[in-house]
């Protein structure tokens, strides 16, 4: 992209300080200072691999058992009542500061005669720290 | 073999031809209709994403705008044009589809913002050549081989006349730009710099656009005699036409990096500067083309076909 060009980038410079144009100027600072806070918090690229490193993860699939999730992720956190329209025999259980892992594929779909795509999950995991 | 006449009343009138930057060449380039598609700069959706139409609008931001809507119609078309012509259609992205200079989370935010538009050309069977924006996908996995089905350069060969057209992004003939040169790797940090800026002001992209084409056309002025301007064979000026008629006559000669025998190589097809143009050059004995194809950023929608001994840069829309 020409927007790269090192002589654009000095021309603008050199506008904001014979034009005097204030603006420019402080546009040029702000968005240096904002491009040096861009790039101290933007995650460094990293595989997967690399980002499960320090983790156990269980996979949700059918029939899991709740014996294998807490012997790899610990007790959870809360343990809400039962809901009012269910027995005491349905329960949930919140871990409050674990990682969720989606697993994502693009899928084709049929929307009247035209093809589309949506992302559908294809597989769920739950991280803690190892 | 489709033409470009019958291409655009398929199209019912929504593809035209632009500027008219159209001829006919003096031999068949292809053997089937090939169609390029330029620059997209695909984002995040965000306030600095250049494929977003009306990003200003805070409204527009994150969903779908009259722009996606016209780029998705396009390739609706091209879906039908395939299932009709089948391998006689093929369809080049010629880079930087992605924009991973500002993306935040690498491809995989912006698959999830475009599926539909990244979803049907995949569908085509797009051919991809990398761009300087995306060129981190020839580099993630490059020790594994892994490029993501990008190429560096495409050639599309002509069966029965041998002759061959090449597609790349057009980086390489950029100073600041290559990313093989430490002049693209500064290139490349400035242009973080002004992505920047498009948070406080989302056209200062265009706006030093238009500072430099100012600066350009002041020395298109003082060098009248020596552009391909005053060229009666030209049909604009362009500032890589150099650099392509010597890779050209470098390849015709076999001095290629990549092992290629290109006797009858005589078009160049690139993006890169999103100003469509189409230039012919005559050249010891023979004529050069070199076609830019524009962009589909900030608002542009071209792209161009070549079928048999037709060029043409078109619209869409």
């Amino acid at each position: 992209m020409p927007m790269g060009q090192l002589p654009v980038f000095l021309c603008s410079m050199y506008a904001a300080t014979r034009i005097k144009t204030r603006f420019t100027a402080i546009l040029i600072c702000a968005s240096l200072f904002l491009s040096s806070c861009g790039s101290l918090s933007l995650a460094a690229t990293e595989t997967l691999e690399e980002a499960k490193s320090g983790l156990v993860c269980v996979e949700y699939k059918d029939n899991l058992t709740w014996q294998k999730v807490e012997e790899l992720l610990g007790e959870p956190d809360e343990f809400p009542l039962p809901q009012p329209d269910q027995d005491l025999s349905k329960n949930a259980r919140v871990y409050k500061s674990k990682n969720v892992i989606f697993y994502t594929e693009r899928r084709e779909i049929q929307e009247g005669e035209k093809v589309r795509f949506q992302e559908v999950i294809t597989k769920i995991e739950v991280c803690g720290k190892k | 073999m489709v033409s470009v006449d019958e291409f655009l009343k398929r199209s019912g009138g929504k593809a035209m031809v632009y500027k008219n930057f159209r001829l006919t060449a003096g031999q068949e380039l292809t053997d089937k209709l090939t169609l390029a598609i330029p620059d997209m700069h695909l984002l995040e959706k965000g306030p600095n994403d250049d494929f977003l139409d009306g990003k200003r609008a805070k409204e527009t931001l994150g969903k779908r705008t009259a722009h996606e809507e016209r780029f998705t119609d396009f390739l609706d078309f091209l879906i039908e044009l395939k299932a009709k012509l089948k391998e006689n259609l093929e369809i080049v992205q010629l880079g930087d589809m992605y924009d991973l200079w500002q993306a935040r989370g690498n491809t995989n935010l912006i698959e999830s913002k475009y599926t539909n538009v990244l979803g049907l050309m995949e569908k085509l069977k797009t051919v991809y050549v990398i761009g300087n924006h995306d060129i981190d996908l020839w580099h993630y996995y490059q020790k594994k081989g892994v490029t993501f089905k990008r190429k560096w350069r495409h050639y599309a060969k002509n069966k029965a006349s041998e002759v061959t057209v090449f597609y790349e992004h057009g980086f390489q003939a950029d100073f600041a730009n290559n990313q093989d040169r430490w002049t693209g790797v500064i290139g490349r940090e400035i242009t973080k710099v002004i992505s920047a800026m498009e948070y406080i002001e989302p056209d200062i992209d265009l706006i030093l656009g238009n500072i430099w084409d100012s600066i350009s056309r002041t020395f298109t002025i003082y060098n009248a005699g020596l552009t391909p301007v005053k060229d009666p064979t030209g049909f604009n000026t362009h500032e890589y036409i150099n650099y392509y008629v010597g890779v050209i006559e470098k390849y015709r000669n076999g001095q290629t990096d990549d092992h290629q025998q290109l006797p009858n190589l005589v078009c160049a097809v690139i993006g890169h500067t999103h100003q469509a143009r189409l230039v012919t050059r005559p050249h010891n004995g023979a004529t050069y083309y070199l076609m830019d194809c524009g962009s589909w950023v900030n608002g542009g929608h071209e792209f161009r076909i070549i079928t048999g001994n037709e060029i043409a840069v078109c619209q869409w829309g």
